[in-house]
């Protein structure tokens, strides 16, 4: 284990100063130092031929290699975690006919934990329809994190694209739940709350005021819509890529000597927060563009807390329900 | 000045800017936390999901400066 320490921190140095022209330092992983073998070369094809380097790098083979890497991680991370939670949720059986296995109990004590985190932000009702996206999404990027922490692993979600691939996800999610529920709904989000004309009585200038404040809001509020799914993705990659340069950094300052060990918790906490945050903010999101079922003018406020309207008291936990027997 | 100088110049003090006020936004949004919780205990769950929220939103201004630290790195 030592000596394979040893050798990482030993590439780590060779890559600081390999990677020294495209200015990120980073740790090796195992399909990196394939790059050069047989599989490495057929891999690196498969990905020129699928388009995925960048056009604007100088170095195409280099960067369809780089991305290739990402997509191998998550297939590992898929076929790992659907293995798991599959073969979790096939064993269930009500206790007289048998015994409940250890992973089914895991997968269970998991969900229902998530079923009381995220039902505070929810709502009661609503958190049974969403738990399978937000709770996934959770799972998902907590795996690929750690990815990046196990010895010659790589972190995909310090890669802006598929970042951007998850938040493009949350946000037709997102938007075609709302829009499912009730369009007219959806749409009453982009105005707002405005006053109507009869009640500012200000004649024709008041026309105009509300036309004006319509038009306003809505703009706010496409911008709002777009704003979401990147900054989504920009905050994942920013922490994901500042950590990863972190341990690239101080990987390679001494040859030889893990000097990074000590931020590999720094790592672990870091990517545990920031799967909380995407997932947390998938779940705001979901509040955020919640229909607006009222008429827009007896609204208060700018319409945002429609989430919390009809939220019972989370305080008290309810009882566990069928799931567990 | 060289471009490349005034980005070695001017990427790390805007860095240290943009998380001088991230520091203190969070600094203000966990003390406001940590008083609600002192407060009321029970609601402990809540408070800190709603901190950890807003943690987000400022943090995230702090990343920006980071992504735009990396994209211009190659130019410096």
């Amino acid at each position: 284990m030592l000596a394979m320490l040893l050798a990482e921190t030993a590439n780590a140095a060779a890559g600081a100063e390999g990677a020294h022209a495209e200015g990120i330092p980073e740790l090796p992983n195992i399909f990196g130092l394939l790059h050069h073998t047989a599989f490495g070369q057929a891999l690196e094809g498969l990905a020129l031929k699928l388009h995925l380097a960048d056009p604007m790098v100088t170095d195409p083979g280099a960067s369809a290699y780089s991305a290739m890497e990402n997509i191998l991680f998550m297939v590992i991370a898929i076929i790992g975690l659907s293995w798991f939670f599959i073969a979790a949720s096939k064993r269930v059986r009500v206790k007289p006919e048998g015994r409940i296995s250890r992973r089914a109990t895991f997968a269970e004590i998991v969900v229902v934990f998530f079923e009381d985190f995220f039902g505070a932000i929810l709502g009661r009702e609503q958190v049974r329809q969403h738990l399978p996206m937000v709770g996934t999404l959770f799972i998902y990027i907590l795996t690929l994190n750690c990815f990046g922490l196990i010895f010659l692993g790589k972190a995909p979600t310090a890669n802006l694209s598929f970042n951007l691939g998850m938040a493009l996800c949350v946000f037709v999610y997102v938007h075609f739940m709302s829009i499912r529920k009730s369009p007219a709904g959806y749409l009453a989000h982009y105005p707002g709350s405005y006053p109507s004309i009869k009640e500012l009585g200000m004649g024709p200038i008041g026309g105009l005021l509300v036309g004006f404040i319509i038009i306003l809001f809505t703009i706010i509020h496409v911008m709002e819509a777009v704003i979401q799914p990147v900054s989504l993705s920009l905050r994942l990659f920013g922490n994901l890529l500042g950590k990863d340069v972190l341990l690239g950094v101080f990987g390679g300052l001494v040859p030889y000597v893990p000097l990074h060990t000590p931020f590999l918790f720094l790592g672990l906490l870091l990517g545990a927060i920031q799967a909380l945050i995407f997932s947390l903010l998938t779940a705001v999101y979901l509040t955020l563009w919640e229909p607006h079922v009222h008429h827009a003018e007896h609204d208060e406020g700018d319409g945002h807390g429609h989430g919390h309207a009809h939220k019972p008291n989370d305080l008290e936990p309810e009882p566990v329900h069928s799931r567990a027997a | 000045m060289e471009p490349g100088a005034a980005l070695g110049l001017g990427i790390p003090l805007g860095l240290g800017l943009a998380a001088f006020g991230s520091g203190v936004g969070i600094g203000l949004a966990v003390k406001g936390a940590m008083e609600a919780m002192g407060r009321q205990p029970e609601a402990l769950g809540r408070i800190q999901t709603a901190m950890l929220i807003g943690a987000a939103f400022i943090e995230a201004l702090t990343i920006y400066a980071l992504v735009m630290g990396f994209v211009l790195m190659g130019k410096i």
